[in-house]
């Protein structure tokens, strides 16, 4: 079975342990097919399902006017709606790290280009955009009519305000590196903005649709305390250690939405507190659960389970630079004694997709290389260590006691002792595991990795040579020019075909084992419908979701 | 008295003079850096030393401190560091949920404590006091977060009487608030059940052996005129004075309770401000911490010498 169709499986529980409508067009969706047809298709198998409006609006934050009119039929408004997260620690859209801050700001603001929940660009604040010839310049045309919390109206100016602060090094955001390639931001006119870079990136659209980058109006002057946006909910009050209380936005730019009369964010450091919460009914959703407390609410029955696309993943990276990582055989025979799929199923109860020993999961679309997961090979190892010179081998794998890593490493060690691989694991605290560079250093580690929209940060950043966080000090002439010819190429199918090369690289003598990507978690009560789990899940969008009867 | 009232006053004062300084050089040594808390890992040294410019950090620690607690006196006790809000609203309404969660556990907790330990004694070494003496010592002896979750699995989600979670609504009045406020104030209960009861039963062994109701009982009183009229009297003094104490717990200490039951109380604020390095707070919280174990301390001495004229004339 194909990822594609692991991911087709009922995301919704539908009824009498079948697959439910809205599941099925998801499933079909991903496959490939227009909305239209999935809808076609979905009627076929369920024919006493009601022929419109269909559920496939539903999909949120990709769909954008004609969506709304889509679900309006089945939607009830009004109602608040009740999140869990753990505590923020501020929520200037800029300067955004916890999930529970990005959570926060995705309901306040709206962003130029919307990574949507499958992880692809798509119109927001920008209605259409296009580049020159070269890929340096870049126009983008702002949607009219559209206005911030405080009644501005949006203009291109907004735009550039918002990422020249984004560009700005002394503010601190993570974004000034993400954005050094951009020469000059300027207002064309009130409606049109250009981007001018300094060298090409056809990448740009998903770039700016990074989570730091919400649009934010122009005269803000103190970002602790005014949460200006555009997006359908408005910051009422905000209590850092208790909740923080949204409106509906009333002139939202998408006609109908949101549906909720607000939401509040109820904070609790305890994920199993809010789990308690959610149980007993006062609260309506939780995102972003372990495997084994969604495991306890599934058994249990009384909650709806949903789960997003694949998320993070788990790099286990072998040092490429210094015995014994650095030879190819002994990275491929480590790699041939792991079975990925069992990790995943020991270590995240199989809430995941099996990896391929790449940073690039399926939810990249046509960059994803498709091919069938490796099978586990303990006399191919044995022989490969062999030939590297090795009877057997000792090897220390460090890893940071947080996420299931230390559930990974235990597992992986299992299967390597089959192989004659001796794995003493060392467990360090997260912070002890990223201080100093530390696990720049080590031979053998697990880091994990969140998601891009792109492929091509995880190349920049950890795999060409001499890159920031190249943990693995990998070092592969024909993959970095690889990467620079993926990052200037303009044509996207030619890009596609570049990536899928990088992948074969990865998986023929690349530095790292990718066990799992994970899918998030989320449980609500049964009566919200239309919630969607963004791939990058606190992104996901309140603004479709509605409380039934 | 007023006198004896006046000197413990300046005793507070002193304490919580002492305590600014104590809290102001704690808040100093905490590991971790404020600036970092707020930008991240990966921000740029120049966005560092920008903030903590903006954040006073880089004076030095004398004008800091001096300044700190001027303009604590003043009623300015500042913004907070993650949401630039004005601390002094935050906290009185934190202030206010602890209030009242202090008063329904009092309320659960000290009436059944009195009675459990005047019956106690008065069947001392029986059956009845055993278990009453063994009981509660177990209770005690459970953390809250112990306790706490049991009653949220069987109060809460088995029988579904009670909410599970005590996150009351920013302006709940007492009576909305009320229902979230009971599990909570059983928990607090449990912890001040054994407390409050072994110190009636000891103050009332006491009293029982006195030679003014053995002459009480001879004189031929009805035991409940002894009882309430010449034994809890006495018997009660050092009782009084451990609930007086206990206000300060209940008001200020309730980090775990508050915690587990999702409650906003000061205990939980507190909690917050240490763990995301939210000095200006973390500093007014403690401040207010202290001045109120200190004045449930002073409550405690003027209540007993009210009680006990031997302290109040000497």
């Amino acid at each position: 079975m194909s990822d594609r169709e692991q991911l087709g499986e009922p995301i919704y529980p539908g009824q009498n342990g079948r697959l439910s409508r809205r599941a099925l067009i998801k499933g079909l969706m991903m496959l490939g097919l227009s909305a239209g047809t999935a809808s076609a298709l979905a009627a076929c198998v369920q024919p006493t399902a009601p022929a419109a409006p269909t559920a496939a609006g539903a999909s949120g934050p990709a769909a954008t006017t004609p969506a709304s009119a889509a679900t309006a039929g089945a939607a009830k408004k009004g109602g608040t709606l009740r999140r869990g997260w753990q505590p923020p620690t501020q929520l200037d859209p800029a300067l955004q790290a916890t999930s529970t801050e990005i959570a926060a700001c995705a309901q306040m603001y709206d962003w130029l280009v919307w990574i949507d929940e499958k992880n692809q660009p798509s119109k927001a604040l920008a209605e259409s955009w296009g580049s020159n010839k070269e890929g340096t310049q870049w126009t983008f045309a702002l949607r009219q009519g559209v206005t911030f919390h405080s009644g501005k109206a949006l203009t291109a100016e907004d735009v550039v305000f918002t990422f020249n602060r984004l560009r700005d090094k002394s503010i601190g955001a993570a974004t000034a590196s993400l954005y050094e390639n951009i020469k000059d931001v300027k207002a064309v006119d009130g409606k049109n903005v250009q981007f001018v870079l300094a060298k090409a990136n056809p990448e740009l659209p998903a770039d700016l649709g990074d989570y730091h980058a919400a649009i934010v109006a122009s005269d803000t002057k103190d970002f602790k305390t005014t949460y200006n946006g555009t997006g359908p909910f408005i910051l009422e009050k905000f209590s850092p250690e208790d909740r923080a209380t949204f409106k509906r936005n009333p002139n939202y730019w998408l006609s109908d939405l949101p549906y909720l009369d607000g939401i509040q964010d109820i904070y609790s450091p305890q994920q199993s507190a809010q789990v308690e919460a959610l149980r007993g009914g006062q609260l309506d959703v939780v995102m972003g659960l372990g495997a084994e407390l969604a495991e306890t609410l599934k058994k249990e029955g009384k909650t709806t389970i949903l789960q997003g696309r694949p998320n993070m993943h788990f790099a286990l990276h072998m040092r490429s630079d210094r015995k014994p990582g650095s030879d190819p055989k002994v990275r491929q025979a480590l790699k041939a004694a792991t079975d990925r799929s069992a990790i995943l199923k020991a270590a995240r109860l199989g809430y995941g997709v099996a990896g391929r020993d790449t940073p690039i999961s399926p939810v990249f679309g046509d960059y994803y290389l498709d091919v069938p997961e490796p099978k586990r090979d303990v006399a191919k190892a044995r022989q490969l260590l062999k030939e590297a010179g090795y009877d057997s081998l000792n090897i220390q794998l460090t890893a940071q006691n947080s996420f299931d890593v230390p559930k990974i490493a235990v597992v992986w060690k299992e299967q390597l002792a089959e192989a004659g691989v001796n794995v003493d694991i060392k467990v360090v605290p997260p912070d002890v595991y990223y201080q100093d560079d530390g696990w720049l250093q080590v031979d053998f580690g697990i880091t994990e990795w969140a998601l891009r929209a792109t492929p091509q940060p995880y190349l920049q950043l950890a795999y060409k040579t001499g890159a920031k966080w190249n943990e693995s000090h990998f070092s592969d002439a024909e993959l970095d020019q690889l990467a620079d010819q993926a990052a200037s190429e303009l044509d996207r199918a030619k890009r596609a075909e570049l990536y899928k090369q990088i992948q074969q690289i990865f998986i023929d003598r690349g530095p790292i084992i990718v066990p799992y990507f994970e899918t998030t978690i989320a449980a609500t009560n049964p009566k919200v419908k239309g919630l969607v789990v963004h791939a990058d899940f606190p992104r996901s969008t309140m603004r479709s979701v509605f409380i039934e009867g | 008295m007023l006198s004896y009232v006046a000197r413990r006053l300046l005793f507070v004062l002193l304490t919580l003079l002492l305590s600014s300084l104590v809290i102001f050089g704690v808040t100093q040594l905490l590991p971790g850096d404020v600036a970092t808390m707020i930008l991240g890992r990966f921000a740029t040294p120049e966005a560092l030393a920008r903030l903590r410019g903006e954040l006073g950090l880089d004076r030095p620690l004398y004008v800091q401190y001096w300044d700190w607690l001027w303009r604590f006196v003043k009623g300015d006790w500042g913004t907070s560091l993650a949401t630039g809000t004005a601390i002094q609203p935050w906290v009185m309404e934190r202030l206010r949920n602890s209030a009242m969660l202090a008063g329904v556990g009092l309320v659960m907790s000290v009436p059944l404590a009195v009675v459990l330990g005047v019956v106690a004694a008065m069947k001392r070494d029986s059956w009845l006091d055993h278990v009453i003496s063994v009981f509660s010592l177990a209770l005690v002896g459970l953390p809250e977060f112990v306790t706490g979750l049991v009653f949220i699995g069987v109060l809460a989600l088995g029988l579904k009487w009670l909410p599970a979670s005590s996150a009351i609504e920013p302006d709940a009045g007492f009576f909305d608030a009320l229902p979230k406020l009971i599990l909570p104030g059983l928990t607090i209960t449990l912890v001040m059940l054994a407390y409050v009861a072994r110190m009636t039963r000891s103050g009332t062994i006491e009293v029982l052996k006195t030679d003014y109701i053995r002459t009480a009982y001879l004189k031929g009183l009805p035991a409940h005129e002894v009882i309430l009229n010449h034994v809890l009297r006495n018997a009660l003094l050092p009782t009084v004075t451990i609930i007086a104490i206990s206000i300060g717990w209940l008001i200020g200490g309730l980090i775990v309770t508050e915690s587990v039951f999702g409650y906003p109380g000061l205990g939980r604020l507190l909690l917050y401000s240490i763990q995301h390095r939210d000095l200006p707070l973390l500093q007014a919280v403690s401040m207010l911490v202290v001045a109120i174990y200190s004045l449930a301390n002073l409550l405690a001495d003027v209540v007993y010498a009210y009680l006990n004229p031997r302290i109040r004339l000497s």
